[in-house]
């Protein structure tokens, strides 16, 4: 019992350090829940935008989970031309702002031909579900390399139809936890919803500090946690689906689908098109190739610099998610999912104000806070992977296992078995580090570099040519990230 | 084969931790901190110059608007035991005076700022504006509205343009300040009358002031509130859009704040920062860059397409007292306008 309470402890550390104190001592600096103040009961507005939010944050996981799962059977179900490339184009457009391409689109085509897209809650779904679809794809993408060898073979000597939908039967129990994790990964949302003109509780709780607020945001985060917990201790719940392994690579015996071909070349052609909408803004004149040369070298290695911090971040975070969901904590893993769900500008502040009078000089000049800040926020992602390469380990493998030293079973026979499930959450959560910039803004010392925050900086101003170059540079990151999870399945385990 | 592998990786890995290190530790005996919240390609060229004529290193953080002006603010609150900043170069004024109400700027070197007037800085020296942006109605040119430009915020209440007025989220930015004078002047009652007239008319809210821009641009809205710099920064790219002072209610005019951090680590540089980014020739280049700010200098020259401060008749604002109702002024404009 005190072993496993242990066990439970250790990779919840830098979540309890990095979320739960801090803002705890916050709440009590701040006196967020005295029974003196004014506001201590959130207002039923305020409660309306919480139920909205996670209203339009389920459509969009849903939505996002569907097209998802139709990309993922089509691309792993069926054999064509160049996909591989497909995933690749899909994914590379996920690290580059939304603001980014509406920013270069203007530039291309000119605003005052632009109308606005779609407005309201339909509009922020859909643009929600677009954003993360890939997303969706690739962690259902990572569920299918780990299909048992035999039920693969299997599939494939069926007709191509019963095959296909056998594959969408198999893969609902993953599809649904998919849905569950972007769920938790969507709700800090703002910035996209607000383009539809549509507030989320994020962004209300970004107008409280804004005005100075803070103790009322803090309230309206809690109230959110409030109502999603029960949610999220179903999620993490033990799934009855069969331990799997094992992996086919080849594409022999899949099906040629000549409507699949059409219908992922008909899916790729907005990502091609926003990336070639790119290309022709960021495309430099005469007069600016020298500076234009510059600035994409500066952002290559500005990136370059921050790879293997963002890598750090994401393997410590992944790793905590795993031993959890290994050791069975079902509480442990909630704790861990809970900072995903706030905006990260919450934590970001309780942090700062709580460590860092304390901090000695030489930490204090490095990102130490925020790395901490940034792996709290991939607690959920964390969490799913975790969970995810739990289950897919045979059940025979596990119990063999058990002959073995805790330790050994763990390290040298559970973990190599998970990363296939495991490597693709890094590559994820890389991509989430390098593109996060509330927690940046609020703790990165100066001088540190970000790309994701000087690309949002120059399209306040509409620097629209800098900013499509710098966006490719993220776009050619995502591709590369895509490119090593591709391979990662290839090798399988 | 597996051992030369790892020592390759090590050996990049030494290499990575060695450029790193380096990036964040300055051995720079003079440098000084900027939190800065204006355009980064001017500001740089300023600090540029700064950096040029001083050898004073210069860290400047910058902010975005997708954290919608809670980053640098919040920042600095945040820092407060342990400040990282030493000047804070604000493009917007209450929420700086705000910060200096509660005590995170010190007094600013005396005779920083010379000739600009007493209305444009803290009467305790613990702020002090330069170089404005002025509050405005964009038109579309093809518009009933470009014909007749609104020229007060009552304006917008006319039947005529029901559902064709746009204004960025009220609670953010340059938005919730407008607000907030509004709230001072008009008075709490009327104040929310007029918000309320704005809500029946169907007012649109857009994520930012660049948005509403860019509504009146294609032409779904025929009248939107915004700033100059957002105006000029698209006629600049050869957009057609209107633009038409708020001359009945007074121009508002939200000047740059330059303000020294309390307890900063490098007070004599920040200082020296501070009197330096309030000199005349500053004003000169913002006034003349695409940001096409305002002297609060009249004797600063403006070039011909650019606008001075004798063009307009300023509304006199009570800069604590509208940052008093801040607050009060970006709930009210929530729960009558944003609120389901």
């Amino acid at each position: 019992m005190k072993n496993r309470a242990v066990g439970m402890i250790f990779p919840l550390l830098p979540v309890l350090i990095g979320f739960y104190i801090p803002i705890v001592m916050v709440a009590i600096e701040d006196q967020v829940f005295s029974p003196e103040s004014e506001t201590s009961i959130v207002a039923a507005a305020d409660l309306l935008v919480v139920l909205s939010t996670i209203r339009i944050v389920a459509m969009a996981a849903l939505l996002a989970t569907l097209i998802g799962l139709v990309d993922a059977i089509l691309l792993a179900g069926t054999r064509g031309p160049l996909r591989g490339f497909i995933l690749i184009l899909l994914l590379s457009s996920f690290l580059i702002p939304p603001a980014a391409l509406a920013s270069a689109v203007q530039a291309c085509v000119g605003a005052s031909t632009l109308r606005a897209t779609v407005r309201d809650e339909f509009g922020a779904v859909l643009m929600l579900s677009l954003r993360w679809a890939p997303v969706a794809a690739a962690i259902l993408l990572a569920a299918v390399s780990m299909w048992p060898r035999a039920e693969e073979r299997a599939l494939r000597s069926l007709p191509p139809g019963v095959a296909l939908v056998a594959r969408l039967r198999g893969l609902r129990p993953a599809a649904f936890r998919c849905a569950g994790l972007l769920l938790l990964l969507l709700l800090p949302a703002a910035e996209l919803p607000s383009y539809a003109g549509v507030e989320t509780v994020s962004q209300r709780i970004l107008a409280r500090l804004t005005v100075g607020d803070a103790a009322e945001g803090w309230r309206l985060a809690m109230v959110m946690m409030t109502l999603l917990v029960p949610a999220i201790y179903f999620l993490t719940s033990s799934g009855d689906e069969p331990a799997r392994a094992g992996h086919l690579n080849q594409v022999h015996g899949l099906p040629r689908l000549p409507w699949a071909n059409r219908f992922l070349f008909l899916r790729v052609l907005p990502a091609v098109a926003l990336i070639l909408v790119l290309f022709y803004t960021a495309w430099p004149r005469a007069s600016e190739v020298v500076i234009a040369g510059k600035e994409l070298v500066d952002a290559v290695s500005s990136i370059g610099l921050e790879l293997p911090r963002a890598l750090l971040a994401s393997v410590v975070a992944i790793l905590c998610g795993w031993r959890l969901a290994d050791g069975g904590h079902r509480i442990g893993l909630l704790l861990l999912c809970l900072p995903t769900m706030l905006p990260g500008s919450l934590g970001a502040i309780a942090v700062a104000r709580i460590y860092r009078p304390f901090l000695p000089w030489w930490l204090d000049d490095l990102p130490f806070l925020l790395t901490l800040t940034q792996m709290c926020k991939l607690g959920a992602l964390a969490a799913a992977g975790g969970f995810v390469a739990t289950c897919v380990l045979p059940a025979s493998e596990r119990v063999a296992a058990h002959l073995l030293s805790p330790t050994v079973a763990r390290w040298r026979i559970r973990l190599p078995r998970a990363l296939p499930v495991l490597i693709p959450a890094v590559g994820i959560g890389v991509a989430l580090v390098l593109g996060e910039v509330e927690a940046t803004l609020l703790l990165a010392p100066p001088g540190h570099p970000s790309t994701a925050l000087e690309l949002h900086q120059m399209m306040h101003f509409r620097n629209d040519e800098q900013a499509a170059r710098l966006a490719l540079v993220l776009a050619m990151l995502g591709a590369t990230l895509a490119l090593m999870v591709g391979r990662c399945w290839k090798r399988g385990d | 084969m597996v051992m030369i592998r790892r020592w390759i990786w090590g050996f990049a890995l030494l290499v990575w931790l060695v450029i790193w290190l380096n990036s964040h530790f300055s051995t720079d005996a003079r440098s000084v901190t900027i939190y800065c919240s204006h355009d980064r390609s001017h500001s740089q060229q300023i600090l540029d110059r700064f950096e040029k004529e001083t050898g004073i290193v210069v860290d400047a953080v910058f902010d975005t608007e997708a954290t919608k002006t809670v980053g640098l603010t919040e920042r600095i609150r945040s820092e407060q035991k342990r400040p990282r900043c030493d000047v804070h170069w604000s493009n917007e004024p209450l929420r700086a005076v705000q910060l200096a109400q509660e005590g995170h700027y010190d007094t600013l070197p005396e005779g920083a700022g010379p000739g600009i007037d007493s209305r444009w800085r803290d009467a305790g020296n613990l702020w002090c504006g330069f170089a404005a942006r002025a509050r405005v109605v964009a038109t579309h040119p093809e518009s009933l509205a470009s014909a007749a430009i609104p020229r007060s915020v009552k304006g917008l209440i006319d039947r005529s343009l029901s559902g064709k007025v746009v204004m960025a989220d009220p609670r953010f930015g340059t938005t919730g300040s407008h607000l907030a004078i509004l709230r001072v002047t008009l008075g709490a009652q009327r104040y929310r009358e007029l918000l309320q007239g704005w809500k029946d008319n169907r007012i649109q809210i857009a994520s930012s002031n660049s948005s509403s821009r860019d509504r009146v641009l294609s032409g779904e809205a025929w009248v939107g509130l915004t700033d100059t710099d957002d105006v000029e920064v698209v006629r600049r790219r050869g957009a057609s859009i209107g633009e038409g002072f708020l001359e009945e209610d007074g121009v508002i005019l939200l000047p740059n704040v330059v303000a020294v951090v309390k307890g900063c680590p490098h007070p004599e540089e920040a200082n020296e920062l501070a009197r330096w980014l309030l000199r005349e020739e500053v004003e000169e280049w913002l006034a003349n860059s695409p940001s096409r700010q305002i002297p609060l200098r009249t004797e600063v020259p403006v070039m011909a397409s650019g606008l001075s401060l004798s063009r307009f008749e300023p509304l006199e604002i009570d800069w604590s007292e509208a940052a008093g109702q801040l607050h009060e002024a970006v709930r009210e404009a929530e729960r009558i306008l944003l609120n389901p």
